[in-house]
């Protein structure tokens, strides 16, 4: 459920990643004031890896024939507590994305919204925790991480495909596409949520102190409410998404548009010659008479569309060649 | 032959350090100015409308240059390459069916929008997946996790990310030879069952509980105190702010200068 670079728009990957900064420095903050015992840093460091090795642990669905694998956030969440469980995740995920090419460095806070701000931090606190503080039992912590993954990994897909349609880079409709994620994430969530249980009820039957802890290690510090900052997050969220949708069909490429009046704001004079013979290069070319066809309409269309091809083809060719022209200067002076 | 998931993880890290322990002038750029202008690049690359193809293209250059100069062998990256591109084709897949309008016609072939959205979307997830390829096979992992830290990230999740880092092949050690003596207790399964996930998971996580603990000891025998170490600095000399400076100028100036059509309009004014 990772979202990727390229079908993300620079300012939802902005938004997201300004949001999930966010949250990672109110956690780092709550970590640090908890006077975290230094022993959590090993711990969650190991956790961390963990996670990691538990994705990739593939386990068989009974009766269907295929397999899943656990994403973690509610598990480390009942094991660390929400704020070091968020903290983790946030590193796990860094790693996949530097490493593995999971997801992709602007879609980092994408991510991080996704997979841990909706399971650590919301569903964790919403549902896993109330649930269980009414009494540590296996019924509870059963019904309480079913719930808790289900609700973190249907609100994560929703978020992926509101950042999705919200950056407008495919096509996919929002209904259609809200309608294929929410149904699979559900089967999904249910998969997850009860090999989730198994796991917690087994720590719960041999070390049930780990489990009790991270329940009541959250200690508020002076008057932040974590509820009324969780609503806070969620209002200005859709405020943003709502502001900056509409931003961006106003100006269908935001970027362009605030780097144009930041240049040309600052540097006129230079800027405008520059984009003059630019521009003067690029408009013979568009009215090059090799380029118009019969049709005179089409011809300027049609006329930047072969432009643009046989451009693009050389461009490809020198890219290569430059390539190729540095390996071979290496080996020859290697050699 | 599911666990063949754990052992390739575990290949892919440290074949990924290998590389970024190598020597060439990329490796030798501090990796502050790496970091910006990689996510320049990815910034830029991605802010390209899906109609613009052409456009694009210049940023080949990037990886062209910079791929042969780092000596990273091109044939690992491209496999890991290949791993990311299936969630972006579906995403690429859909253009073509649901953009139905024609950008222009090659001769009786008529090219449509979608098909020429889904060539930038995959062109864009090679781009910046190469970027980011090419950023952690030329730095260190904890090098660069020490410019976030100078970034003002806060240092317990760049300590966090050290150390997860660290115990990854630990840990996915310790999982796969659970995982040898669960397939030899077991007959013809490919993973395991379902009903034994919560006592696999479960022991696995009582044994991390119980490493961690014990490297605590050790880093406390070492005088550890909760203090991320940002001692060792690299000097941020002349050639790296040139590069981070030109990088960046040529990259901002690539979004708004089409490469492609120059060359055209080059042969053009030279043709006469």
């Amino acid at each position: 459920m990772h979202m990727y670079d390229a079908l993300l728009s620079p300012v939802v990957g902005g938004i997201m990643t300004v949001t999930s900064g966010t949250a990672i420095s109110y956690s780092a903050k709550k970590i640090a004031g908890d006077r975290l015992d230094e022993k959590k840093i090993p711990m969650m460091g190991v956790m961390g890896a963990f996670v990691f090795a538990a994705q990739m642990i593939n386990f068989t669905i009974p009766g269907t024939g295929s397999s899943g694998h656990i994403g973690g956030g509610i598990l480390l969440a009942a094991l660390l507590g929400p704020f070091p469980a968020f903290l983790t995740l946030a590193s796990v995920l860094l790693i996949q994305c530097l490493l593995f090419a999971d997801g992709g460095l602007l879609a980092y806070g994408c991510n991080v919204f996704n997979l841990g701000v909706c399971t650590c931090l919301f569903a964790f606190t919403l549902i896993y925790k109330p649930i269980v503080k009414r009494g540590m039992n296996k019924k509870n912590i059963i019904i309480a991480s079913v719930a808790s993954v289900i609700l973190g990994l249907q609100a994560g897909a929703f978020c992926v495909v509101l950042e999705t349609t919200a950056s407008g880079v495919t096509e996919l409709p929002f209904q259609a596409f809200a309608l294929l994620m929410q149904p699979i994430h559900l089967a999904i969530g249910l998969i997850e949520g009860l090999v989730t249980a198994a796991v917690l009820c087994f720590i719960y039957n041999l070390r049930p102190e780990i489990l009790k802890s991270a329940v009541s290690g959250v200690k508020m510090l002076g008057n932040v409410s974590l509820k009324r900052v969780l609503v806070t997050f969620l209002i200005a969220t859709v405020f943003l998404g709502g502001v900056l949708s509409l931003f961006a069909s106003a100006f269908p490429d935001g970027l362009e548009w605030a780097l144009e009046r930041v240049a040309g704001e600052e540097e006129p004079g230079r800027e405008s010659t520059v984009h003059d013979v630019a521009n003067q290069i690029v408009d013979s070319t568009a009215q090059m008479p090799d380029y118009t066809f019969e049709d005179d309409t089409d011809a300027t269309t049609l006329g930047t569309a072969t432009a643009g091809i046989v451009g693009s083809a050389v461009t490809i060719v020198l890219a290569m060649g430059v390539g190729f022209f540095i390996h071979r200067v290496k080996k020859r002076s290697k050699d | 032959m599911k666990m063949i998931n754990l052992y390739k993880a575990n290949a892919g890290i440290s074949q990924l350090e290998q590389f970024a322990a190598g020597d060439s002038p990329v490796h030798r750029l501090h990796p502050m100015s790496k970091l910006i202008t990689s996510i320049l690049y990815i910034t830029v690359v991605i802010s390209f409308p899906s109609q613009n193809v052409s456009g694009l293209m210049a940023f080949l250059f990037y990886p062209a240059i910079l791929l042969p100069l780092s000596g990273v062998p091109y044939k690992p990256l491209l496999k890991k390459l290949l791993l990311a591109l299936p969630f972006s084709l579906l995403g690429g897949i859909s253009n073509v069916i649901l953009m139905k309008g024609t950008a222009f016609t090659i001769g009786s072939f008529a090219v449509s929008l979608g098909m020429v959205s889904f060539a930038s979307i995959m062109l864009k997830t090679c781009l910046t997946v190469t970027a980011l390829l090419l950023l952690i096979a030329t730095t260190p992992f904890i090098e660069i996790s020490r410019q976030l830290a100078a970034l003002h990230i806060p240092k317990i999740l760049c300590m966090q990310l050290v150390m997860t880092y660290r115990y990854i092949s630990v840990l996915l050690d310790e999982a796969v030879s659970m995982f040898t003596a669960y397939t030899l207790r077991t007959k013809e399964q490919k993973g395991i069952q379902m009903k034994d996930m919560g006592s696999f998971l479960g022991t696995l996580i009582l044994r991390s509980f119980d490493r961690a603990d014990r490297i605590y000891q050790a880093m406390k025998c070492r005088g550890f105190q909760n203090v991320y170490d940002v001692k060792k600095k690299i000097e941020f000399n002349l050639y790296d702010c040139l590069y981070a400076v030109l990088g960046s100028l040529i990259l901002l100036m690539l979004r708004f200068f089409d490469l492609s059509v120059f060359w055209v309009g080059l042969l053009g004014i030279i043709g006469g």
